[in-house]
This record gives structure tokens, sequence and C-alpha cells, in this order.
């Protein structure tokens, strides 16, 4: 388009613009055709042959200037009077043939011309409206032909390319490529002449000044009035906005996305602790769908809207809680506590609620949001401490026995009981930060000070977990105390301290001092017994042995010369004496037995049954059977001298002269069961225990010659080595004697006084 | 004139013993001479001094020995003998009633020849006293 055609569009533009409306269109084509038909009057008068040159310019004129209405309107005009002014007969509208031909000519013609101008015009108004759309878009649009050149460039193109259509037009197209894309305009201008339009190719421009602007390129093909391309439109668009527009868009979408990201991490993790996630509004009230709480507590919404959550909770911590929320919310602070929550189950549970306000940027709260977490189970654990703590606390008050608690390594003292106030006569605060080492005396046994001797328990009981000894106390009113401690490592706090347990012992100490005392002057009176049983014994025996003597010199001095009577005497004293010097044997005997520590050995029963069998048991029959023999290892003499007094006694109180004694053997759990059982009179139940008795015999000795020391020994022996003796009655008659022996004799048990 | 027949020397507090020796040795008809003492003091200054008998103590000599007697003992007795160079080479019989274990041992540890129980006395004692006039027929004194 040139600028020839835009100046022309302007002039005509008020025109067009009066003969817009339709009526004065056909008045101005009414006042043309008249104008022609008075000029032809006025020239030619009525008759001057073909009339109608004169109408042409006038419908000329008409198509020109309106529409197709108007201009056929004119031609029918012009048609009407050329018939009624100039067509034979004159005056009316009746014709020759030859005038009717003229007339359609006339009218063919005229239609002909007016379609032309017609058609004409509205190309000339197509292009100056589209020149006006060019000029006036806000987009660049630029022209050019097939080989490149620029022919049409306006405003907005050189707003965005720099520069003006002066300095653009005629120029290449080239002009706004970047060097290294002016190939691609050969590209371009190919397609376009193949008839193809190139829509919103993204690609980038220069500028005059060099820079570079990313544009996306729409190019058509212009046609010619005979359908040939021959040029070419560029329309660019700017894509610096859309660019930026689009990265904004990229942007909010990422922050978009990341907000719901990280909301919704901080959703779960909230959930990861809590049970419930609430929210209220400003005003305290909880609004909307709660669904945590709705599923915990089994409220419907309109159940807990407003206020209503409240009725979950348990009737005593309501009024509370919300005392404490109404404050909170009021205050816009932080709200915190602990209630119990009725589950939908029925359950009650222990939860911790916490609210915080959510604020906006102008500072008003936009809402709250909260949690409610179950510690019931906390709650439970807490509770069983606390009652746990009381009972320990209180048993510590009231205990008869002194407690207190030492700190590692030195043992300071951190607490104690009323006891230990009681026992040290000194006030808590004045134990508080003290070593029991300050309270102790110096341990006679021990050379180490008593705060190494304390350093030193504290350490063991702290590696094996307890510690025991005993120390003697230094009251405050200078007496002296003896307490046996038990120190136990127990955690306060979760670190180790040490319990330390006295309890006071001074009586069993004493009752220990004067046990060992009693003792003492038992081993003493026992010694002196034995030494009086023996020289009692030997002293006793000189002036018998001399009495035996010297009754026997008499006698044999005397010879025949004694009579009889006084010889009988003689022979009983001497009796008398005998039987004299077996007590004291006995006496020494029972004395010595079982006081003498006898090494181990095997014993070996079978042995001792056959020497005892083939004794002289003067004249009598004896038969001893073994019945079972055990053979093992223990004190061999005292268990021999058992068996063999047992037999003894057996033999020596038998009513008859055929013996028959049976001894057997078992074994009892730790011990050997031995018994000796005879045929004789047997031991009637009353004596049983009595026989036992030192020089207890249940015959006179005038006719069973007996010290009545044999049992005794028996029974002295087997206590000796912890065993027991008793007897039992034998069938068909006799008497059975039985006796418990150790299995295992250890070397203390026999080494023991 | 040197006599070389044995002689005893009998340390004894009780009469009737010592009596039941001189009978036994009577009876047996052993006529070695007899010098008796009541106790280890008496003893030992009859052995060192021979005051009692000038020869009463000569070599050879042998020493009957009871255990319990008064101010000096058996054993006292027997531990300053063998103290002493002289006489440590002295033989010594135990004569005692004692039949404890612990005497018989301690009397052999001061090397006595024999340790004899007077037991019962009377037909035993005739025994031991029997045993011991055969020894000395058999044994060289020093």
């Amino acid at each position: 388009m040139s600028r020839i055609g835009q100046i022309e569009f302007s002039l005509k533009r008020e025109l067009y613009a009066a003969l817009e409306k339709a009526p004065a269109q056909y008045v101005f084509a009414t006042l043309l055709v008249a104008l022609a038909l008075a000029l032809r009057l006025a020239i030619f008068g009525l008759n001057a042959g073909y009339p109608y040159f004169t109408f042409y310019p006038a419908i000329t004129v008409v198509a020109l200037t309106t529409r197709p209405g108007p201009a056929i309107y004119s031609i029918g005009l012009s048609g009407l009077f050329c018939d009624y002014f100039f067509l034979e007969p004159y005056g009316s509208l009746r014709m020759k043939p030859e005038g009717l031909i003229s007339l359609v000519v006339f009218l063919v013609a005229s239609l002909f011309i007016a379609f032309c101008v017609h058609v004409s015009r509205r190309g000339q108004l197509e292009r100056g409206r589209l020149a006006a759309i060019v000029s006036g878009s806000d987009l660049p649009i630029i022209g050019k032909t097939l080989d490149g050149t620029i022919t049409s460039w306006n405003r907005a193109a050189g707003k965005l390319l720099g520069y003006t259509a002066g300095e653009a037009i005629g120029k290449s197209i080239t002009l706004i490529f970047p060097d290294e894309l002016k190939a691609e305009e050969q590209e371009i201008l190919a397609r376009v002449g193949c008839g193809e339009q190139i829509v919103q190719y993204e690609t980038v421009r220069q500028r005059k000044d060099g820079s570079r602007v990313e544009v996306a390129v729409s190019i058509s093909p212009v046609y010619d009035r005979a359908g040939r391309i021959a040029a070419a439109s560029t329309i660019l668009h700017d894509l610096t906005e859309r660019r930026r527009r689009q990265n904004l868009e990229k942007d909010i979408k990422e922050i978009d996305r990341n907000l719901s990201l990280s909301e919704e991490r901080y959703r779960s993790l909230v959930r990861a602790t809590a049970q419930i996630v609430w929210s209220a509004s400003p005003s305290g009230e909880m609004v909307g769908e709660q669904p945590d709480w709705q599923r915990y507590t089994g409220q419907r919404a309109d159940e807990y809207t407003g206020l209503g959550w409240l009725n979950a909770l348990h009737e005593e911590d309501r009024q509370r809680v919300s005392v404490l929320w109404g404050k909170a919310v009021t205050a816009r602070a932080l709200y915190e506590t602990e209630y119990r929550l009725r589950r939908g189950d029925g359950v009650v549970r222990y939860v911790a609620a916490r609210g915080v306000p959510v604020f906006e940027n102008d500072g008003e709260i936009r809402e709250w949001v909260g949690t409610c977490t179950d510690i019931t189970h906390q709650h439970e654990v807490q509770k069983k401490l606390e009652e746990a703590e009381k009972r320990f606390r209180t048993l510590f008050e009231s205990s008869p026995d002194t407690y207190f608690i030492l700190e590692p390594p030195e043992g300071r003292i951190s607490d104690c009981n009323p006891s230990a106030e009681r026992l040290l006569g000194m006030s808590r605060v004045e134990l508080l930060g003290r070593c029991p080492a300050d309270l102790s005396l110096n341990d006679s046994t021990d050379r180490r000070l008593p705060a190494e001797a304390t350093s030193e328990h504290i350490a063991a009981a702290l590696r094996y977990g307890t510690d025991r000894f005993e120390r003697q106390l230094r009251l405050r009113d200078g007496s002296r105390c003896w307490v046996d401690v038990l120190l136990s490592v127990i955690r306060l706090e979760a670190r180790p301290v040490v319990l330390a347990s006295w309890r006071e012992i001074e009586d069993r100490k004493k009752l220990e001092a004067e046990l060992e005392r009693t003792i003492a002057r038992l081993g003493k009176s026992n010694a002196d017994l034995e030494e009086f049983a023996y020289v009692a014994s030997h002293d006793l025996r000189a002036p018998l042995r001399a009495v035996q003597n010297l009754s026997q010199w008499l006698e044999d001095d005397l010879g025949e010369r004694l009579p009889e009577s006084s010889a009988r005497n003689l022979r009983l004293l001497r009796g008398r004496v005998a039987r004299m010097e077996a007590l004291l044997d006995g006496i020494l005997a029972y004395s010595r037995a079982g006081r003498v520590d006898y090494a181990l050995e095997p014993v070996d029963l079978r042995a001792l049954i056959d020497e005892m069998g083939a004794t002289d048991w003067g004249g009598r029959r004896v038969a001893i059977e073994l019945r079972r023999s055990m053979e093992f290892e223990t004190a061999a003499v005292p268990l021999r001298q058992v068996v063999q007094n047992l037999i003894g006694n057996a033999v020596k109180h038998h009513d008859r002269e055929a013996v028959r004694i049976v001894v057997d053997v078992a074994e009892r759990d730790e011990q050997f069961e031995f018994s000796v059982t005879d045929d004789g009179p047997g031991i009637a139940e009353e004596y049983r225990e009595k026989v036992f008795g030192l020089f207890r015999t249940l015959r006179p000795r005038d006719e069973v010659e007996g010290s009545g020391i044999g049992l005794s020994i028996v029974r002295k022996l087997v206590l000796r080595y912890g065993g027991r003796v008793w007897i039992e009655s034998a069938a068909p008659r006799g008497a059975s004697i039985h006796f418990t022996w150790p299995k295992q004799l250890s070397r203390l048990e026999g080494e023991k006084e | 004139m040197k006599d070389n027949t044995i002689k005893i020397l009998l340390v004894e507090d009780d009469d009737v013993d010592a009596m039941a020796i001189g009978r036994g040795f009577e009876k047996e008809k052993i006529a070695n001479r007899i010098l008796r003492v009541k106790d280890g003091i008496e003893a030992l200054a009859a052995l060192r001094a021979k005051a009692v008998d000038e020869e009463a103590l000569e070599k050879p000599y042998v020493v009957f020995l009871d255990l319990n007697m008064p101010r000096m003992d058996g054993f006292e007795f027997l531990t300053a003998l063998r103290a002493d160079a002289a006489l440590q080479e002295t033989v010594v019989f135990v004569l005692t009633t004692s039949n404890r274990e612990e005497d018989r041992v301690r009397a052999y540890g001061h090397n006595v020849s024999g340790y004899i129980s007077k037991g019962e006395a009377g037909r035993d004692f005739i025994n031991v006293i029997r045993m011991i006039d055969h020894y000395w027929r058999v044994v060289e004194l020093p």
C-alpha cells in the first residue's frame, strides 16, 4: 500500500461518511440523474438523436459513490427519462422497436459500467481499510516481495526493531536477521512461494542497535489480482513479554508445588506424632470439616461445631479447658493443656492439646491450628512412677533401718532417713554433704583410713552391684556403735547412686563377743575336763594298784594260814579293784573318743566283721552276718570303733549261748544308715534313751561285768561325725541299733573340734 | 674290787610300786642291787654326785623311771639327763601306769630303751622283771 493510497483514503473519508446512509444515497442518485437530464435538455433539446451519453457519467458517479441499490435505481431512472423524453413518441413511455433496442443496449451498458465501477471501488475500499489496519496495528507487520525486499513497514515494526519505515522499505528483509540466521530467509521465502502459510514460527531477530529479540513469526503469501503469489506479509510477535509471563507462571507453579509438598510434609509430620490436627476460627470456635476430630471422638460436624467439641472432654476437665482456651484466644497466645478425651468407642484417653494462632500479614488472626496427642501411656507410666516414688519414700522414711543415699565416688550423703538422724543424733541438714567416713572409727583390723575404705567399698558396690561390711561408728556423744552396712547400687534420675543401709548390730556384736568368750571358756573347760579325766584315771589307778598288790601280797605271804573266808574277801576286794580300773578306763576312753582327728581312709566292713566273728567271746557261739557292705572313704577308726562297740555290746548283754548278729547298711540321701541287730533280750522302750548315758547299765555289774560306757562312746562318736543313733525293736526278739554316718566327710568336718 | 654286776637306779615315788619291784626281784631271785630315789631331782643328784652311796652307781647300771612324780617328773628328768654330756648315754626304762600314746611317743623321743606299762600289777609284772633280767644278761651296756 503506497503513501498516496493513504492520502487518497483520508480525503475521501468524509464524503464516504456522508453517503453511508441509504436514503441520502437515493436522493443523491436522483439528483445526479436529474442533473444529467437537465444538461441534455439544455444542450441538445428534446430531439437530438442518441440521448444516452449524458447519463453515463451520472450513473458512473452514483456507482462510484453509493451501494449497488442506488446505482441500479439511477440506471432505471435514466432509462425512464430517456424513454419519456428522447424516444419516439416523445412525452410518453411508449417507443418504437428501434428505440427499445437502443434502450436495452443502454441499460445493459449502464449496468456493466456500474458493475465495473462498483467492483473497482470496493477493491479500493478494501485496500484502504487493510492499510489502515496494518498501519494502526500494535503488531509489527512487514510486507515484502518474494525476493525479500521490504515493501511495507508499520509503526509497531519500527518500535520493535528500531528502523523507521523510510530506513527499512526497499532494503532486504535480511536487515533484521541475525548473521547466523540469514539462510533462514531463503527457506521461508521458498515455502511461502509455494503458498504455504507459516504460523508462529519462533525465532530470533536483530534490532538496529544489534540487540536481539525473541519473536514468533507468521508469514502469509499475498496474492495479486490474477491469483498469483506476488508478495509475503510477515507478522512478528514479540515473545519477550510472553517469555516473561511464561517464566513467571512456571515459577508460580513451582512455588505452588513446593508449597503443597511442604504442607503435605508438615501435615504428615504432625500426623506422625499427633492423633488429631484441628483448626478453629479466630474467635476460637471449631468450624468446617474437622476430619481428625470427628474420627477420634466420633462427634458429628453439628456436635463439635462452635464450642461443642468441649462435650467430648471428660466432664471434670471441661470447665478448666474452656477457661484456658478462652484465655489463649483472648491473649492470642499459645494454648497448651492436657485433658481426658472420650474416644468414639467410649474409652477415655489422656491427650495433650496444643494450639497456635496463624496470623495474616496485617497482624489479624486468620485461624487457630492445633494438635491433640494421645499421652495415655506416658500418663500411666508417670502415675506409676509417682506411686513407686511415694512407696519408696514411705519405706525410706519409716524404715527402722538407717538409709543413706551416697554419691559416688567419695560417697557424700545426698539423702538420709529419720532413722539415720536418730542413730547418729544429727539432723538431716547436718548430715547432707558429709561422708560416712567422717562418722567412722579407724578399723583396727583394717589399716586403711575410713575415707579410703569407704571409697573402695563404693567402688566395689558399683562394680558388683552390692557390697557388705561392718563398721564401727563414733557417735556424737562419744559412744561407739557397730553397724552392718549393706551397699547396693540404685539408679536415681538416670545415674547410679549407692543406697547404704545401716543396721545397728551393737547387740549382735555383744552377743558375738559373748559367744566367743563362751566358746573359749568351753574349750578351756573341755580341755580341763580332759586333763581331769586323764589325771584322775591315772592318779586313781596308782592307789588301786597298791591295794591290788598289797592284797595279793597278803594272800601270797599268808598262804595256807589264811582262813577261807578271808581269802574270799580278798578276792572280792580285788574284783572290785578290777571293776574300778575298768570304770577308770571307761572314763578315759570316753573322754578321748572323737578327740583325735582321723585320716580319711577306705573302710572295709567285711574285714572288721570277719575279725570280730573270729574273736573268742568266752566260749559263746557268736554268728555275725554282714547283709550288705559298703566301701567308702571316711574316718575309718571311729567308725570301726562304733561297730565294734555295738557288736560287743550285743554279745555282752545277750541272754543265750548262741548269739546271732546282723549288720546291715543302707544308703540314705547324704548318709549311710547302719544297723546292728541282735536276737537278745531287747531293750524296753523306756530305756532306749537311757542306755546311751554314761555308766548306764541295765543289769547289776555283778551279773554282767560292764563299764556302761560302750553306748555312750558310740553316741559321742556318731554325733561327732554328724550322724544320729537310735534303737528299734527287732523281730521276733532283740534290739536293733541304728546309726547314720555321712557319705562325704569333708576335711573341715573332720578337723572341727 | 670292781663290781661288774648291773646296778639299778629305781626312780619311783610310790612306795608300794617300789616294793612291788623289790618283791618281784626277790621272787625271781635276782640279786642286782637296787638304789631307789623318789623323784628326778634325787635321781640326777645320785647320778652326778654319787652322794648317796659311793659304790652304788659304778657302771654298768640302768635307770627304771616312773613318769608321774612330784618335783621333777620323768620327762623333765629325761630332758636333763640327755642334756648332760656325762650322763646322756644312760640306759633308761620307763616303767609307768600311763597308757597314753602321747607319753609313749614322747618317752621314746628321749631315747629310752623301753616303755613298760605297769598295767595290772601282779602276775604280768613278774614277766616284766624276767624280761629285764634276760635283757641285761645279753646286752652289753656302756
